[in-house]
């Protein structure tokens, strides 16, 4: 016996499959034509807290925004370093801008954001100020493709060219749909919303302390904490004298290792990182190096292993005020 | 599987093609059917389609049995078993843990302990759902409202239809079994309805519950909210809980009027209800019909007076708690829907020239189930301690402008659609449009859903029950 049948005339078929796709298909030139029109704005990276953090200083680097005193690493300096409060605290006042990023990056991308920074605004950097955590040092971080991907979310016009997007977000233009409107109308929650509750909330705050970023949290040391055994990698020494030729003349290198929690310093530690600190500086060719500066601080300091809380940012911030104005007068 | 991930995309492929080749054999057809669905299903765990076959099986041949016997105590006996396996089966999923956990407790109250550690049970997908319809099929021939089915293969395709075979519509035998005994037609409407409640479904499913998830999630994260974030936080959860679960009733009946099958009907604007016995008619219909049926008419319905009732109303509600599982959260969220209907029913019988007006109703209503809602999500009583008293404190947490203009952006397309509906009477209003019109729209729909598509798709909320 017959199961079932397909009625009515192929015309109303086709009417009813073609409706979505034909609808699809307008939208889709519309978008397309729009953007080869110039008529959307600029794609906005807000899926998470890093993009965000990303595209803000991708726009502030390409922005005329000068500073003085440039703050350069991974994140351990984004969230450890109060920019505003370190410009009052050093002699003269001099503008400070905090452009750390992340550790995956690596120093390729720390030189490419320097650069890009002095292409927009030439002149006026003094000293760049290197500071990293010690895992840093051992190089392993660094993900192969970071310059890249910095690129393609720093360049609002490379944004969505991410070959692993799917083909039908990209034809289809749900991707322009996504990126360049809808990121616009909604903004992305960060899970658990914590201080800045949406990635809006962290570009407002990025903005208000001139790319500083503070990490809330508690720091609780494991049971029976691992501590790491920090060394040098000979694999950061290319990258390292590249860095170097990125200085402008006539401006400062400043390097320094960032403090870690006490409860994870191994035995000897801050010797250990002054003569870390040393020994890169063979490649880099800092002007100084930052042994006059904390090695560890207190667990109460941090959020993370690696990122100083609040308490801890502002902790720091006068150490390394005092560090600089004793290092390099005023 | 989920609907809304790629693997459905390529099973669906497939699926559609075998069954328009089986065309000229419903058997084949059914066989397909059975095949597909046993696929779908086992693709989330293999080892528990042996549950869903030994569930159809069981109440097959009860069903047989009942043709069979005409002596009572027999009969009765037979729906016993039934009952037996069909609520026996998801009990000891759910509720086996807590309750060693609960006895263990007390029991160390006089100095008894036992070392019990959790079972831990997976809870099979959809076992809440099949169950109870493949339930309904044997109480409906003991109560002779619905032949006997002699048809093994019809039975199977009918408890593990796809399309809601994981968190329903839970359909009656009366509806969906002839269906399988049928030639059905699938006609350029039926296909204009099914692609229409796939895209809905999805747009809400993939776009709006997935957003507003993370919204929820936030505001019921925070330590002691003061009441902005607990009422906009509840708003947030309750788009989401009805987003998520209509979606996927909408998806269910699209896909099976493609098929050329008609599911039920099982969410009808919700959030428009004037009185809590109305919010009953219009959410989750299937189950509360479901409850209406084999719960509160047994248990002696309208019938008995007013005391009786209310305990009825109060019992079957504080089981469509438990239903959602074994945490005292879902307990007191049914219990406070059974409140809810005993002062309603009570308020109606009191009051019958004391009518509300519909703006007061409704809004009273609104705050009722929304404060359910807090019940239902709240993780722990403490939480809802804490949430409630939270209702008396104005603190604002500093993000509440970008989550209002969040909720707000979000709510905006369902609250056009919903307005749309309830306006017009009629849910499948859009599909009237002009046809260059609905193509635009449905177009909208897609592109969105293709822009918030994930590869790691959150699963269903109704998942978990």
């Amino acid at each position: 016996m017959r199961s079932h049948d397909y009625l009515g005339p192929a015309r109303e078929w086709i009417r009813a499959l073609a409706a979505p796709l034909t609808g699809i298909t307008v939208l889709a030139a519309l978008l397309h034509g729009a953007q080869g029109l110039g008529l959307l704005p600029p794609a906005r990276p807000t899926d998470n807290t890093d993009e965000t953090l990303m595209a803000f200083k991708g726009q502030l680097i390409r922005s005329h925004h000068p500073a003085e005193v440039i703050l350069l690493g991974d994140s351990s300096c984004g969230t450890g370093v109060e920019a505003p409060l370190l410009r009052r605290l050093l002699p003269g006042n001099p503008r400070v801008l905090n452009l750390g990023l992340y550790i995956g990056f690596g120093l390729d991308v720390y030189g490419d954001v320097l650069s890009t920074y002095l292409e927009h605004n030439p002149g006026t950097v003094n000293w760049v100020v290197l500071l990293v955590n010690p895992q840093f040092l051992m190089n392993n971080s660094a993900a192969p493709d970071a310059l890249d991907y910095w690129q393609r979310i720093a360049q609002p016009d490379r944004y969505g060219q991410d070959p692993q997007r799917h083909w039908l977000t990209r034809w289809s233009g749900a991707e322009l749909l996504k990126d360049r409107l809808f990121k616009r109308l909604l903004p992305t929650p960060i899970p658990g919303g914590g201080l800045y509750g949406f990635t809006s909330g962290l570009a407002q705050y990025l903005a208000d302390h001139e790319g500083s970023m503070v990490d809330v949290g508690k720091f609780h040391p494991p049971a029976h904490p691992i501590l790491d055994q920090y060394t040098l990698s000979p694999t950061l020494e290319k990258p390292s004298r590249d860095f170097r030729r990125r200085i402008p003349a006539g401006a400062k290198l400043v390097v320094g290792i960032m403090p870690i929690p006490a409860s994870v310093c191994p035995p000897g530690y801050a010797e250990q990182r002054d003569q870390l600190l040393r020994a890169w500086n063979q490649w880099m060719g800092a002007d100084h190096v930052l042994t006059n500066s904390p090695a560890r601080m207190s667990d109460n300091c941090f959020a993370t292993r690696t990122h100083p809380n609040e308490v801890g940012q502002t902790l720091y911030t006068h150490q390394l005020a005092r560090s600089l104005t004793q290092a390099l007068g005023p | 599987m989920l609907f809304h991930s790629n693997d459905f995309l390529h099973f669906l492929v497939f699926f559609v093609l075998a069954y328009f080749l089986v065309q000229w054999s419903r058997l084949s057809r059914n066989a397909v059917i059975v095949l597909g669905s046993y696929v779908f299903y086992g693709w989330w765990d293999y080892r528990f389609v042996g549950l869903l076959f030994l569930t159809s099986v069981v109440d097959y041949s009860c069903g047989l049995a009942l043709g069979r016997y005409a002596s009572d105590a027999v009969r009765k006996l037979l729906v016993a078993a039934s009952v037996l396996i069909n609520l026996g089966l998801p009990a000891t999923f759910k509720y086996l843990d807590f309750f060693r956990e609960s006895l263990a407790s007390q029991l160390a109250l006089f100095g008894l302990d036992l070392d019990w550690a959790p079972l831990g049970f997976v809870l099979p997908v959809g076992i809440s759902f099949y169950t109870f319809q493949s339930l309904s099929y044997v109480v409906d021939v003991y109560r002779r409202v619905v032949p006997v089915t002699r048809n093994l293969v019809a039975y199977l395709a009918y408890v593990s239809f796809f399309p809601q075979l994981v968190a329903g519509p839970i359909e009656r035998a009366t509806r969906l079994l002839p269906q399988f005994n049928q030639r059905l037609s699938i006609d350029p409407g039926k296909v204009d309805r099914g692609i229409w409640l796939v895209l809905w479904g999805l747009f809400k499913k993939v776009v709006l519950a997935d957003n507003f998830a993370p919204l929820a999630d936030m505001a019921f994260a925070q330590e002691a909210p003061g009441a902005p974030l607990v009422v906009l936080g509840t708003i947030a959860f309750a788009f989401q809980i009805y987003c998520d679960f209509s979606a996927y009733s909408d998806i269910a009946r699209g896909l099976a009027n493609l098929l050329g099958f008609e599911l039920m009907l099982n969410f009808n604007l919700p959030y428009s209800a004037t009185s809590v016995r109305d919010f009953w008619r219009r959410w989750h219909i299937s189950l509360s019909t479901w409850l209406r049926d084999y719960v509160y008419v047994p248990l002696g319905g309208n019938r008995r007076g007013a005391p009786r009732i209310y305990l009825n109303l109060g019992v079957t509600m504080l089981l469509a708690g438990l239903w959602h599982g074994a945490a005292l959260n879902f307990v007191l969220w049914g219990g406070w829907h059974g409140l809810g209907l005993i002062v309603n029913r009570a308020w109606t019988a009191w009051g019958r020239s004391r009518r509300l007006p519909a703006w007061g109703a409704w809004s009273l209503t609104t705050i009722f189930v929304l404060y359910g809602w807090l019940l239902f999500r709240a993780g722990s009583v403490d939480q809802i301690w804490q949430l409630t008293t939270g209702l008396a404190r104005w603190s604002a947490t500093p993000w509440l402008g970008p989550f209002l203009v969040n909720l707000s952006v979000l709510s905006l397309p369902l609250a056009l659609m919903q307005v749309w509906q309830a306006r017009s009477g009629d849910l499948l209003v859009a599909l009237k449009l002009p046809w260059w019109a609905k193509a635009m729209l449905e177009g909208l729909l897609l592109l969105a859903i293709v822009a918030y598509w994930e590869p790691d798709a959150a699963p269903f909320i109704y998942f978990q029950f």
